[in-house]
């Protein structure tokens, strides 16, 4: 029991962990206060708490497949705000103002989406050992040191984006998040294929046995660049067309935040 | 950048194209049902290259997740109720699946043939 509590607990808490490490990294290049994370804490925990209440009327809805929809968006959404938020901060910062409000919009409202998905997750969970009282002290053990896990590679990660030059960061940073936005999506994808809204297809490959999806190695690049072991082919297409629609968003913007300068 | 743009419209037409057909009627529906956190049947056989209907019943007051890695798939369903999920189709071999919150117990697995 102590055992899969840890697996579960730092597997949900490493996706939100590794956004808002990204986000903290970048807080202080931005000029941004740091004062959205308690409150995307707040608000990503009631969030959390109302999906995890609602479930099963989520679930019945659309014909059974209302939670599949349901994450799908919620992925999509964070996929969205990623891309708003590379845009403004490289369009504000190429024209050399000030970021304003919108990235901190973006920052704010993507990290309690990902509270929401990853917490009701962890309070189903949770939730479940109240009809087994014997088992929640070592459930809430393995939850703890699975939790302090995920946080502590969240703060690695932080600490090594930092370590970055100045310069250089930003870049690297948005590389990180276009990374994972991309996985958002191929998540997503993964969701409206098992609630058949999308077709589902033979995998494109299997690299199953080369890098088990559920090895730490596996857990950590799915977080990461959302690796799948036995991806289908509309997966791996929509996860390269959301990094190239991201990387040319980023770049339409930094062209013409340039272009309007040497007016 | 218009010939880009073309590339990506055309990528866009070709996901189209695989957007499921309005086939639902005729699928196959397969039931499991998890009692005391296992799973009945533990082994679920079903035709290879066909799409099926899954409905998982809980029988336990907990919640469990169905999940699984070969498969790519993974759903709550909470206690005392029913998930439905859509498997396949598939190429012939064995699946596991296991449920996420009670994994030393939950444990089961597809055979598809």
């Amino acid at each position: 029991m102590l055992l899969t509590s840890v697996v579960i607990l730092l597997r949900e808490v490493l996706e939100a962990a590794l956004i808002i490490s990204v986000f903290l990294a970048f807080s202080h290049l931005l000029r941004f206060s740091r004062r959205w994370l308690l409150g995307a804490f707040v608000l990503g925990g009631v969030g959390a708490a109302s999906y995890a209440a609602g479930i099963d009327r989520i679930s019945s809805l659309m014909g059974g497949v209302g939670q599949e929809v349901t994450n799908a968006v919620m992925q999509f959404c964070i996929y969205v705000l990623l891309v708003v938020f590379i845009v403004a901060v490289t369009y504000r910062r190429g024209r050399g103002y000030d970021p304003g409000t919108l990235p901190y919009i973006a920052v704010f409202a993507s990290v309690v989406l990902a509270i929401t998905r990853e917490g009701s997750e962890i309070l189903l969970y949770l939730y479940g050992f109240f009809y087994a009282p014997q088992l929640l002290p070592p459930v809430m053990i393995g939850g703890a040191i699975g939790a302090g896990i995920g946080f502590s590679i969240g703060v690695i990660f932080y600490y090594a984006l930092t370590v970055v030059p100045e310069a250089k960061r930003l870049p690297v940073g948005m590389a990180v998040l276009t990374l994972i936005a991309a996985g958002m999506i191929s998540q997503a994808t993964q969701q409206l294929i098992q609630a058949d809204i999308l077709a589902s297809q033979r995998p494109l490959w299997d690299s199953s046995g080369l890098l088990p999806e559920e090895s730490v190695a596996g857990q950590l690049l799915y977080a990461f660049i959302g690796y799948e072991a036995t991806p289908t082919p509309l997966q791996v297409l929509f996860y390269f067309c959301s990094i190239f629609i991201m990387a040319a968003s980023a770049g339409v913007a930094k062209w013409s935040a340039e272009r309007l300068e040497s007016l | 950048m218009k010939s880009r743009r073309r590339t990506f419209i055309g990528l866009l037409a070709f996901a189209g194209l695989h957007f499921s057909a309005p086939t639902r009627a005729e699928t196959p529906v397969f039931e499991l049902e998890i009692r005391n956190h296992l799973f009945y049947p533990s082994e679920l056989a079903i035709p290879a290259d066909t799409k099926i209907k899954l409905i998982v019943y809980n029988r336990d007051p907990s919640p469990e997740e169905f999940e699984s890695y070969e498969l790519n798939r993974e759903k709550i369903i909470m206690g005392n109720s029913k998930g439905i999920v859509f498997i396949g189709p598939l190429p012939p071999g064995e699946y596991p699946f296991f449920g996420e919150f009670h994994m030393k117990t939950a444990q089961g697995k597809v055979i598809v043939q």
